[in-house]
């Protein structure tokens, strides 16, 4: 259905979020960090970006700036993960360019819920 | 659909466990006066992994004690808390505390309820006062079983479009909540000359009726708080304006980081009053995690199971090797060429397999820094720790197997070798103790050196024991070398290394048996006064062996050549026989038993004189022996192959191979058959 | 989204499946250029499985711009999808998408 970018620097969330999106359905592409997630995202199609705030290299805030000067990627969904349930992270993300988030910890229903939700 | 994450817990272990040993290495690199931010930022990080980890899987008892730890390393890395000896220490013990949870939930066994608690409260406290926000935000607002007729009014800002948000999404969730109505609002709507498509113009008026609360309708309109005017309220109220949740104040946003992977150090600290440049050491600049550019993780049965095949691969290419000596034809050149190549291909392929299993050792050297810290904190004594030849690579298999012997023998440097700083001082030394461990390769050996400089070995001390154990008598003269392998003997330390960390106290007899298990060996050097030095020498890999081959009857046997002391022709009048059964044979002071092999294995063999076979002299797990065989053959490489996935272990015999003429050749335990041959002559009498 | 001059006097808009702001540009273009040169338009959306805000406001705007040029729209199709969401926005009568398709 869509192809999905899910960047943590996790393997084991990136595990669960892949097989997650995937028995939906999804094409899921993984990044570990934001340097990579920024280079994918230039030679994939990518319909929606799920990432991690905190990674090293380049976290997910300036992915999503990043992303976001790409003309391709001026109004792709961008979702940021994050555990703080705290307000600054979550405007941080959306300063940034950021569509939403969703908080950890995370069902994957919760997590396809909110997918459904943001593709329609 | 429910999705079974017990799948993804095993990456989530060993990834944690990773993290766990990052925030180790990390909180001991700490320089209390002059924090590396780069550095806290990891330990920062690698916590915050396990808490979204854990949080995700469902373990919400690791889940609430790491949050704990992070909110900690959060103050520290924003500098609100400042690193102090005891803030680190205590985050150490977190570490352990983590640790232990972990392997309590990996093993599915009872954690430490009141450890936890103890380091928990301790944290806490450490945060002073400040509310650990912990839990959720309560949801304010009692539902009442009544309709409520909403009405909404939503204008978005002309760039809501480009965070990606859309209203119609937004409303499609909120007819989901109720009965929907909406009138569209065109005022702002420009002429279509003049409109930017990617702009939003449109304002809305909905009506929602339903069991709805207040919270359920501006959850709907989270992502876009700040992005819209958005009014909600009902029928018989002025809808109120919801207020962004924005604090009025800039939300304080950290300076965006950069790219590149070096992180400036702060030269000036805030923590640094006044200066102690004795104790701040000159680090070098913090290289990204090496260990992560460009690797995989595959699972182990894999790589063996590749291994397995390469064996096969140079057992079948030896095969052919050998049928090409036989062939008489003008092709035959051709053939030897090829045959030739597929030698030089099997063995490359060969070594650069046998490489995948192998790491570096500063994965076992790794605990040492941790270890050496507590316990010279706990016994008093100051010493410095210096590892060499981390990058020094060996079997993992083999690593994680020596990891307990190693730290035995730390331990025993630091127990009994050092002195206390007092006694350091007036042998005329500095009050500071090194130990030192080093790995490097040597021959087709890895070479793991332990050396301290501390008091050394009393020769006299060590003989004095063991004439009074009884293992030798006055009138022997030992090489220094022989007396210090003494200490290896089975009951000869009484001196038992205690330790609160691995909970066993273990004799020197079973770390050098645990060596020669591995097929290694250990030695002792040492001089009085200045320090003692261990040498364990270790084979490249587990899988393959060199052997001796050697005929008994119509069979050929392979002994480990790391068993081997000697091979000699037997002298008759050497021989002497005990009540009829055990032969035994005096080389030089000692006696040896003599293991007749064609017996042990019921060979029928026309060499039953022992005059007129060899005697292969042996030692095994501190016993030796002489094993009677018809001749030697070559020695050779053999790759081991494991007879247990078909037959119960023999004593005796450790694995087989398949030579180069196909034939099967059994690799013998000498340990094993030692004791075999002790447990028939006892039978026998 | 696929656009053709049948001849001099109509444009004909055939929506894919997909029609959101990423194609918002070039479908301005398009509606611009059919006003500008007062050709009829007949617009295709009976595929349209995903449409946004942003093609939905263009439509509205091209709609109400088109009554006061009197340029003529036919709605050859509209499917499910583009009929729900357009009565999200409370725009489906605006719009005047074909009588059956009115909520």
């Amino acid at each position: 259905m869509a192809k999905i970018l899910a960047v943590d620097d996790s393997a084991s969330m990136r595990q669960m979020v892949g097989f997650t999106l995937k028995s939906a359905g999804h094409d899921v592409i993984q990044a570990s960090d934001g340097a990579e997630a920024l280079k994918l995202a230039q030679v994939n199609n990518i319909d929606l970006v799920l990432t991690d705030i905190n990674m090293p290299i380049m976290d997910g805030i300036t992915l999503i700036k990043n992303l976001r000067t790409l003309p391709a990627y001026r109004f792709t969904p961008m979702l940021t993960l994050t555990t703080e349930s705290g307000t600054d992270r979550k405007m941080e993300g959306k300063k940034a360019g950021a569509t939403g988030w969703i908080v950890k910890p995370f069902s994957p229903e919760q997590l396809l819920a909110t997918i459904k939700k943001v593709l329609g | 659909m429910s999705i079974d994450m017990s799948q993804f817990y095993q990456t989530f272990f060993e990834e944690s466990f990773e993290g766990l040993d990052a925030m180790e290495s990390g909180l001991l690199s700490l320089d209390v006066g002059a924090a590396d931010i780069e550095t806290v930022n990891t330990i920062f990080r690698a916590a915050h992994s396990i808490k979204g980890g854990s949080g995700t899987f469902g373990f919400t008892a690791v889940a609430q004690f790491t949050h704990v730890m992070e909110t900690l390393l959060d103050e520290m890395r924003a500098d609100t808390i400042t690193v102090t000896t005891e803030t680190v220490d205590l985050l150490l013990k977190s570490v352990d505390v983590l640790r232990d949870m972990l392997t309590a939930v990996q093993t599915e066994t009872e954690i430490d309820e009141e450890r936890t608690i103890e380091i928990q409260s301790a944290l806490e406290a450490l945060l002073s006062g400040e509310s650990v926000a912990s839990s959720s935000e309560e949801i304010v607002g009692t539902e009442t079983p009544t309709v409520i007729c909403w009405t909404i009014r939503f204008k978005p800002f002309d760039y809501l479009f480009k965070t990606g948000n859309d209203p119609v999404r937004i409303f499609q969730e909120l007819s989901e909540l109720g009965d929907f109505s909406v009138v569209c609002n065109t005022e702002d709507l420009p002429l279509f000359e003049m409109l930017d498509p990617e702009l939003s113009y449109l304002s809305w008026s909905i009506k929602l009726d339903g069991v709805i609360s207040k919270e359920q309708i501006s959850e709907v309109f989270d992502w876009v708080d700040g992005d819209c005017e958005l009014e909600i309220g009902t029928e018989d109220q002025v809808p109120e304006k919801v207020v962004a949740n924005l604090p009025t104040v800039a939300v304080p946003v950290p300076e965006p980081l950069s790219c590149s992977d070096e992180k400036k150090i702060p030269e000036s600290t805030p923590l640094a009053a006044t200066p102690a440049p004795a104790l701040v050491k000159d680090k070098p600049t913090k290289k990204s995690t090496a260990a992560d550019q460009g690797s995989i993780r595959v699972s182990i049965d894999k790589v063996d199971a590749l291994i397995n095949m390469v064996g096969e691969l140079v057992i079948t290419q030896s095969m052919l090797g050998q049928l090409g000596e036989q062939i008489d034809d003008d092709r035959l050149e051709k053939l030897q060429d090829g045959l030739a190549q597929l030698e030089r291909n099997t063995r490359e392929l060969q070594e650069s397999v046998m490489r995948i299993r192998m790491m570096p050792i500063s994965f076992a050297f790794q605990r040492f820094p941790r270890m050496v810290r507590d316990l010279s904190n706990q016994i008093g004594k100051e010493i410095e720790l210096r590892l060499q030849g981390e990058s020094t690579e060996l079997d993992k298999t083999l690593m994680e197997k020596i990891s307990d012997p190693l730290v035995h023998l730390v331990r025993n440097s630091i127990d009994h070798g050092i002195e206390t700083p007092n006694d350091r001082e007036a042998a005329g030394k500095s009050r500071v103790g090194i130990v030192e461990l080093n790995a490097f390769h040597q021959g087709g050996n890895v070479v793991i050196e332990i050396s301290d400089d501390g008091k050394g070995i009393d020769r006299e001390v060590i003989t004095g024991k063991a004439i009074e154990k009884g293992l030798i008598s006055e009138s022997d003269i030992l090489t220094d070398e022989q007396v210090f392998d003494l200490i290896f003997s089975p009951g000869f330390s009484t001196a038992k290394v205690v330790s609160d960390i691995s909970g066993r106290g273990v004799g020197m007899d079973v770390v050098k048996r645990n060596i020669r298990e591995l097929g290694g060996s250990v030695e002792i050097q040492s001089k009085k006064n200045e320090g003692s030095k261990i040498i364990i020498r270790l084979p490249l890999t587990l899988a393959i062996l060199d052997g001796q081959l050697i005929q008994v009857g119509s069979h050929t046997y392979i002994v480990p050549l790391v068993s081997i002391i000697e091979s000699l022709q037997v002298k008759e009048s050497q021989v002497n026989a005990i009540a009829g059964q055990a032969e035994i044979y005096k080389l030089r002071d000692e006696y040896i038993p003599i293991v007749r092999l064609h017996n042990s294995f019921s060979v029928n063999t026309d060499v039953t004189q022992l005059t007129d076979g060899l005697i292969v002299v042996v030692e095994g797990d501190g016993q030796r022996a002489g094993l009677f065989v018809d001749d030697l053959l070559g020695q050779q490489q053999v790759v081991i192959k494991s007879l247990e996935t078909n037959f119960r272990p023999v004593e005796g015999v450790s694995g087989a191979t398949i030579l180069g003429d196909g034939t099967v050749a059994l690799i013998l335990d000498v340990t094993g058959l030692i004791k075999l041959s002790r447990q028939e002559r006892i039978v026998a009498a | 989204m696929s656009v053709s001059e049948e001849n001099e006097s109509k444009t004909v808009i055939s929506c894919t499946s997909t029609v959101d702001i990423k194609i918002a540009v070039e479908l301005f273009e398009h509606l611009s250029s059919a006003i500008e040169s007062h050709r009829a338009v007949e617009i295709n959306a009976e595929d349209v499985e995903r449409i946004d805000t942003a093609v939905l406001q263009l439509f509205l705007a091209f709609v109400l711009e088109a009554k006061t040029k009197e340029v003529s729209i036919t709605w050859l199709g509209v499917s499910d999808a583009f009929v729900t969401a357009a009565n999200l926005l409370g725009i489906g009568s605006q719009l005047a998408l074909p009588d059956a398709a009115r909520s």
